[in-house]
């Protein structure tokens, strides 16, 4: 009985999942193809997941993946029937960003933790906790507009020249299981 | 002694690897059983035999990477053919001499990997590079007698 329970339970978290995935690509003006993660980062030192679509359906290398939430990462290998998503939340991942108020540019990278830095930002920066960071029209690889996280902290960087500001992505990397690839 | 299903535990390790539960990993982090398997090898098989289940396991490690360079490859066969000269010079019968093995082990495979990361010019913090030091090389040390066990079972 509490297996059934836990089951149902399960199903209920899956379809609210599936109907807001659903809901994002019916109104996004965005070509999606949904895909289900299938595995995650074998080691520590990397973020990276793996979906259960590939060439097969048209998922090709530098394709961007969202979720409903926002922007998730890019495809980074792509084989007939899987491909490898690299997280916004891997230190090698460099996304040309905005705050969206201010219109202040910065560079948004991975960390490993839960949070993203934002790097690079003048010392006179506009920048203020809770601040939304968006996708910048200068990133060559994500569309402009793409919402990244809330800004949670702001800091001087160790050479005293830059700021710097922590952001709180809006999707959890951890917690993925479901996502929207954008075809071009 | 059986040794093709090694191939098959592996790829099971390999699996509970990429599939890990978000429950079982603190802060974070997971343990490296393909690593623990790895050294049980030279521990259990011939020289030769653990060397090529090095390689084997090194490399279904680096088919999950976004790494363009084998790094796991190139260290887990580095850590057999050292861990078999060290076999040859001291005795690595007791428990907890294989377990300090172990633990050595995951410690320089973290630290090589760390270093790597950090010399291709991505940026982690003191914090964060401690954290994937310490935390995986206890965890997976703490997992060694039960992966030790399982490859007793599965190769008997």
């Amino acid at each position: 009985m509490r297996w059934r329970l836990f089951e149902f339970r399960e199903i209920v978290q899956e379809n609210n999942r599936l109907k807001s995935l659903l809901n994002f690509k019916q109104k996004s003006p965005l070509r999606l193809i949904a895909a289900r993660v299938i595995g995650r980062s074998i080691d520590n030192w990397s973020a990276n997941l793996i979906l259960d679509k590939g060439l097969s359906s048209w998922i090709k290398t530098g394709m961007v993946v969202v979720g409903p939430q926002g922007l998730i990462g890019k495809i980074v290998e792509s084989n007939d029937s899987t491909s490898k998503v690299l997280l916004i939340n891997d230190p090698s991942q460099g996304v040309s960003s905005i705050v969206q108020r201010s219109r202040q540019e910065g560079l948004v990278s991975g960390t490993l933790s839960g949070n993203l830095i934002m790097r690079y930002l003048p010392d006179d920066a506009d920048v203020v906790i809770g601040d939304t960071v968006i996708t910048s029209e200068l990133s060559q690889v994500y569309p402009k507009g793409l919402l990244i996280g809330k800004i949670i902290n702001v800091g001087k960087d160790f050479s005293g020249l830059c700021r710097y500001a922590i952001v709180k992505p809006a999707v959890d990397p951890a917690g993925i299981e479901e996502v929207l690839i954008i075809l071009p | 002694m059986k040794k093709w299903p090694i191939i098959f535990l592996a790829i099971i390790l390999a699996t509970a690897q990429l599939s890990w539960p978000g429950w079982l990993t603190f802060f974070r982090c997971k343990p490296d059983l393909l690593l623990a398997l790895t050294v049980i090898l030279v521990f259990y098989l011939d020289f030769k035999t653990a060397l090529v289940f090095a390689l084997f396991c090194g490399l279904l490690k680096d088919v999950f990477l976004p790494a363009n360079v084998p790094v796991n490859t190139i260290l887990f066969v580095l850590w057999s053919y050292l861990i078999h000269k060290l076999t040859t010079q001291i005795s690595t019968e007791n428990e907890y001499v294989r377990l300090g093995i172990v633990l050595i082990i995951a410690l320089l495979n973290s630290l090589v990997i760390g270093l790597v990361r950090l010399n291709s010019g991505d940026i982690i913090s003191l914090v964060i590079f401690l954290r994937n030091l310490i935390i995986p090389t206890i965890y997976t040390a703490a997992l060694f007698p039960l992966i030790f066990k399982l490859t007793k079972k599965v190769t008997a």
